[in-house]
């Protein structure tokens, strides 16, 4: 009987019966680490498997600010659904949802915890908790960098799985006459206010630059969507990121992408796009005191046509075949591959022992 | 690429400092970036100044620039000056530039651009730098259609209207690209206008259904307030009084396209 069911779950492996499960907190607002699992799901749904996306909470309504090509998977509550899982399904969890790996650490399936953030990891970790305590072996994490911060806190008994993310091929420049207004992207708002203030306050002369916090539509209460969110990065000449706990940061990709001057605080782990031997790729600094001056800086380049400003955006088109969604979804499909074919050797040499074992 | 414009230096007298200021004018056109195409220019001369300022051009060389200097035997008031220069231009677009005046080397080659794009228009204007007679920076002009604060949530930022117009007047056509045909169709600059001929230029020019875009770029270095400048003269010499009728009579005048008598009744 059991090596019936074990030959069942091989057989599934390998015809794509396997499912994926990807919990998500509940969406209140647009956030890149969600996209990111959405993409996920939207990926392996297009290798042909049966994929749900599973909300922690009490919403499923699917993100308005997400695009329908990628929100072709089912959206259930988690607390609702009724599904069958088995040691050949794949359960995904983000580092935020440690509830979500207390309650599930029972349920016999792959499972991954799906790291990007370790300001959330360890937010959600009680201290001294590991995500083996979980059973959790697999982590994905996305860049090098979050890979050797996280295993050298949660050492190195893990698979680790990296993969570059992959920014959406509408984030780039089709806009030529770009314009004096200034997208601020932020996790804080009061870093946001005081960057904005002394700007002002220290550069009159540029009282008539407007900053664009990204949320709406300029001319509407509408909220923006990804595309809508591209269309304004694309439209102005620079922008302004801080978010000192970034683990990654796609924005400055985006802008890059589009080839919009970014001027941000440079994060606690450093990005690892910017780490390239006599790049500047736009304006960074440690100090949010400096950002004001920077600011003017660009908007001086900017009206003037200055030769530095056609030097900082040539060094964007280095990201030109650089994290694109394609190469981003191949790395993706490699690493569920990755997993499925280890889960599968185990079912087979515990068929084989059981079978040498009935002889 | 195919030249758009022709760029207008209306000079009404001729002297060593004219000269010293005139060379680095037409430098400042002869000297821009990244265009592959000699930039007409004419210069509109009074009749006095003419033969030594003609004489001046042949004798120096301006390589990159297709020069012409006019003999305009007519009204020699700048707003006359550039009328009768217009009759002379073959391109879709003209600019004004102040012969004490210089332009950013990028502008030309970014106007292109911008022609390329929105040929809709019918001015754009750029964002001046003012700068004092020692070269020193005192602020911009025309900016200001790129706040939001200026700008109700209805207007597209970057173009002017006519309520714009009616709250602000302080903008300038120095280094505006003006369509040539729209200029003729609503009658060119009025003579009969002082002092705020330009502001009620803008105003006509919206009324009568052309677009007015500022170009968000400096493209053009303005000495303000120079010696001897026409608005200096205007700032010294008339009063306040005189100046608000100017501006009211502006406001009047620009639903008129023909050069109307003003009957000043101050």
């Amino acid at each position: 009987m059991e090596i019936n069911k074990l030959k069942e779950n091989v057989d599934k492996i390998k015809n794509k019966k396997s499912k994926f499960l990807f919990f998500i907190p509940e969406i209140t607002e647009p956030v890149a680490s969600i996209y990111e699992i959405f993409f996920h799901a939207h990926v392996m749904k297009k290798e042909g498997y049966d994929v749900k996306i599973l909300v922690n909470g009490d919403s499923k309504e699917k993100p308005y600010w997400i695009e329908d090509e990628i929100l072709d998977v089912d959206i259930e509550l988690a607390s609702e659904v009724k599904l069958k899982v088995g040691v050949d399904d794949v359960v995904v969890i983000p580092e935020i949802l440690t509830n979500v790996f207390e309650q599930t650490k029972n349920i016999p399936s792959i499972r991954v915890g799906l790291l990007q953030s370790v300001d959330y990891m360890l937010n959600a970790l009680l201290p001294g908790g590991t995500w083996k305590q979980f059973g959790v072996n697999n982590i994905i994490t996305t860049s090098k960098k979050l890979k050797n911060l996280v295993s050298g806190v949660m050492g190195n008994n893990y698979n680790y799985y990296t993969y570059d993310i992959g920014i959406p091929n509408y984030f780039q420049n089709k806009v030529v006459n770009k314009i004096p207004t200034i997208p601020i992207v932020y996790r804080n708002q009061n870093d946001i206010t005081k960057i904005v203030k002394m700007f002002y306050l220290k550069y009159p002369q540029y009282s008539w630059i407007s900053f664009d916090g990204m949320v709406y539509d300029s001319d509407t209460t509408k909220q923006l969507s990804r595309k809508d969110f591209a269309e304004k990065i694309d439209k102005s000449f620079a922008a302004v990121w801080i978010d000192k706990i970034s683990s990654f940061g796609t924005f400055p990709l985006e802008c890059m992408k589009s080839k919009t001057i970014p001027i941000g605080i440079i994060p606690d782990i450093f990005p690892e796009y910017l780490d390239v031997e006599d790049k500047t790729f736009g304006y960074w600094s440690n100090n949010i005191y400096e950002i004001p001056d920077m600011i003017a800086s660009v908007i001086n380049n900017y009206l003037e046509d200055t030769k530095l400003m056609d030097k900082i955006i040539k060094e964007f088109d280095y990201f030109n075949n650089k994290y694109t969604q394609e190469n981003s979804e191949k790395q993706i499909v490699e690493i569920y591959s990755d997993l499925l074919n280890k889960r599968m050797i185990i079912l087979e040499e515990q068929i084989k022992k059981i079978e040498e074992d009935e002889k | 690429m195919k030249n758009n414009y022709t760029i207008i230096i209306p000079v009404h007298e001729f002297n060593d400092k004219v000269k010293e200021y005139l060379t680095l004018s037409l430098n400042s056109v002869n000297n821009q970036k990244k265009i592959k195409y000699k930039p007409s220019v004419l210069i509109v001369s009074s009749v006095r100044a003419f033969d030594e300022l003609n004489k001046f051009i042949n004798e120096t060389e301006f390589s990159k620039i297709k020069l012409e200097v006019l003999k305009n035997e007519g009204d020699s008031s700048f707003q006359g000056q550039m009328n009768y220069a217009s009759k002379y231009v073959n391109t879709k677009y003209f600019m004004y530039l102040e012969y004490d005046d210089e332009l950013n080397e990028n502008y030309l080659h970014r106007a292109d651009k911008y022609f390329e794009e929105m040929s809709d228009v019918g001015v754009f204007l750029n964002i001046l730098i003012n700068v004092n007679e020692e070269n020193k920076p005192i602020n911009l002009t025309n900016e200001m259609a790129w706040s939001r604060q200026f700008n109700d949530k209805t207007s597209d930022l970057g173009y002017l209207n006519i309520d714009h117009l009616t709250q602000f007047s302080d903008f300038n056509i120095s280094g505006a690209f003006i369509d040539t045909k729209m200029f003729k169709n609503i009658g060119m600059l009025k003579t009969k206008i002082e002092l705020s001929f330009v502001y009620e230029f803008l105003l006509r020019a919206l009324n009568s259904g052309y677009k007015v875009f500022v170009i968000p770029k400096i493209g053009y270095k303005h000495v303000k307030d120079r010696d001897g400048s026409l608005f200096k003269k205007y700032m010294l010499e008339m009063s306040t009084i005189d100046r608000k009728f100017w501006f009211e009579t502006a406001k009047k005048e620009y639903f008129f396209n023909n050069d109307r008598d003003i009957v000043k009744d101050v």
